[in-house]
């Protein structure tokens, strides 16, 4: 495990990194950085899994690091702080940026190793990449969920903007900034299997309504249904458990076709993932997420 | 006057300096005239309102007896071992906990923002003791000289 110290107080390093060594972590690497800046450069060359940084640090402060870290796509990377400041306000707006913890300066060594333990616990396996945590993530949360009645492939993605059927747009991110995060982008034909599904209709009428031109009174009910019973579970695991919020379905549940402003940050997403989904008796249909 | 829960301050302060020095002292709240100590150590952190009024600043006055005990604590080595860089270092962080034990208890509608704390010649310390308006002082004293925390309001910190 890999995690960087950010503060400029060397003898607060020094009692962190003691702390640290005293949690029992296997394959414990540890940097320090003086400044925020620093500590970005370090995040990005170096990838570690837990940042811990002071609030108030020369050129780049922990709030601006914690933004800087998850504005680039590193929502993998756990943030904790440990800071003497003394804003409340301030303390809130860290832990709503996704701050994994906000422990107050002076903190016993007790603290610290209880914050990072808990950090430990929810991190991925050491050996799940991000790859296969994302694919995994998608099926475990639907095989959960249907219990076997569809299979997930992974299919290979094609440019959005052939997608010519129509599509279920949701957007997801954090509660606090509005910055999106990640993107489903599911056929109409999926909405209809995984609505029926949550819905224990007969998928052989279900089927004859997706097939018919247009959509029915049905398809925006079914994508809610979906997106607030699993579309949440996805994406938090998608993004390292942080439980993210729907931010917006598109045209009340349905569009043509993807608009083109969509299509680019779709296609420019740090990971996207095209599934194809089959039922039995339903055949194919297709899912794309995107995290970005 | 800055308004604030003096008690949830001195109780705050007495933790800060225990945890930190593992040897407890007394702080106390005083009104009074103090005339600042040229030998001892300074730092000083501006404090921002959050209603843009004019900065205040918290100062940590420490003298150097207090300085070297508190770093061998802090550091867990002899005092031998230890370089000035490194007590100041000590002091530094010493000075960012009090300015926000001081702060967070600023009481109505006054939040203070903090700054990195930054160390002070005798010179410029004198120069903003004489050129603000000393709101109130924490001290505690023992053998090892006094330990006292400044609150200035306003501060010409930056003149």
């Amino acid at each position: 495990m890999k995690i960087l110290i950010a503060d400029d107080t060397r003898v607060v390093q020094m009692i962190i990194k003691k702390s640290i060594e005293k949690c029992g972590i296997a394959d414990l690497e540890i940097k320090t950085a003086s400044d925020g800046l620093e500590a970005y450069e370090v995040v990005r060359s170096w990838q570690p899994d837990l940042v811990i940084t002071d609030w108030h640090m020369p050129i780049m402060t922990g709030i601006e690091l914690l933004k800087k870290i998850y504005a680039n796509g590193m929502n993998h990377i756990r943030v904790g702080f440990i800071t003497a400041e003394p804003s409340e306000k301030n303390l809130e707006q860290a832990k709503r940026f996704g701050a994994e913890f906000v422990l107050n300066k002076p903190c016993s060594e007790e603290e610290i190793v209880g914050a990072i333990k808990k950090v430990l616990e929810k991190l991925p396996a050491k050996n799940n990449t991000s790859s296969d945590f994302f694919d995994n993530s998608l099926s475990s949360v639907l095989s959960a969920k249907f219990g076997g009645a569809i299979s997930i492939e992974e299919i290979e993605s094609k440019p959005s903007a052939e997608f010519k059927d129509t599509y279920l747009i949701a957007l997801f991110g954090t509660p606090i900034s509005s910055t999106i995060r990640a993107i489903s982008v599911i056929d109409k034909r999926c909405i209809y299997l995984l609505g029926a599904l949550i819905n224990k209709l007969k998928i052989n009428e279900v089927l004859e309504l997706s097939k018919k031109d247009g959509v029915d009174s049905n398809i925006a009910k079914f994508a809610t249904d979906f997106l607030s019973e699993s579309g949440t579970d996805i994406f938090a695991s998608l993004m390292n458990n942080k439980k993210p919020e729907i931010l917006e379905i598109k045209s009340k549940g349905v569009v043509s076709h993807l608009p083109e402003k969509v299509c680019t940050t779709i296609d420019l997403g740090v990971n996207r993932k095209d599934f194809k989904l089959i039922h039995p008796e339903f055949g194919e249909c297709f899912m794309a997420i995107v995290t970005l | 006057m800055i308004e604030c829960d003096q008690n949830a301050v001195i109780t705050k302060i007495n933790r800060s300096w225990s945890v930190l020095s593992n040897n407890p002292i007394e702080f106390k709240v005083i009104n009074g005239e103090i005339n600042p100590d040229d030998n001892s150590y300074h730092f000083g952190i501006p404090v921002v309102f959050s209603e843009g009024e004019p900065i205040a600043a918290v100062a940590l006055e420490i003298s150097k007896s207090h300085a070297v005990n508190l770093s061998v604590s802090m550091y867990g080595l002899d005092a031998s071992d230890l370089s000035e860089d490194e007590i100041l270092d000590v002091c530094c962080e010493m000075c960012n906990v009090f300015s926000a034990n001081v702060c967070n208890s600023f009481s109505g509608k006054k939040e203070g923002n903090i700054n990195v704390p930054n160390k002070l010649s005798s010179e410029v310390f004198r120069y903003i003791f004489k050129g603000s308006n000393l709101d109130r002082y924490y001290q505690a004293e023992n053998e090892h000289g006094r330990v006292v925390i400044y609150m200035f309001d306003p501060c010409n910190y930056y003149n």
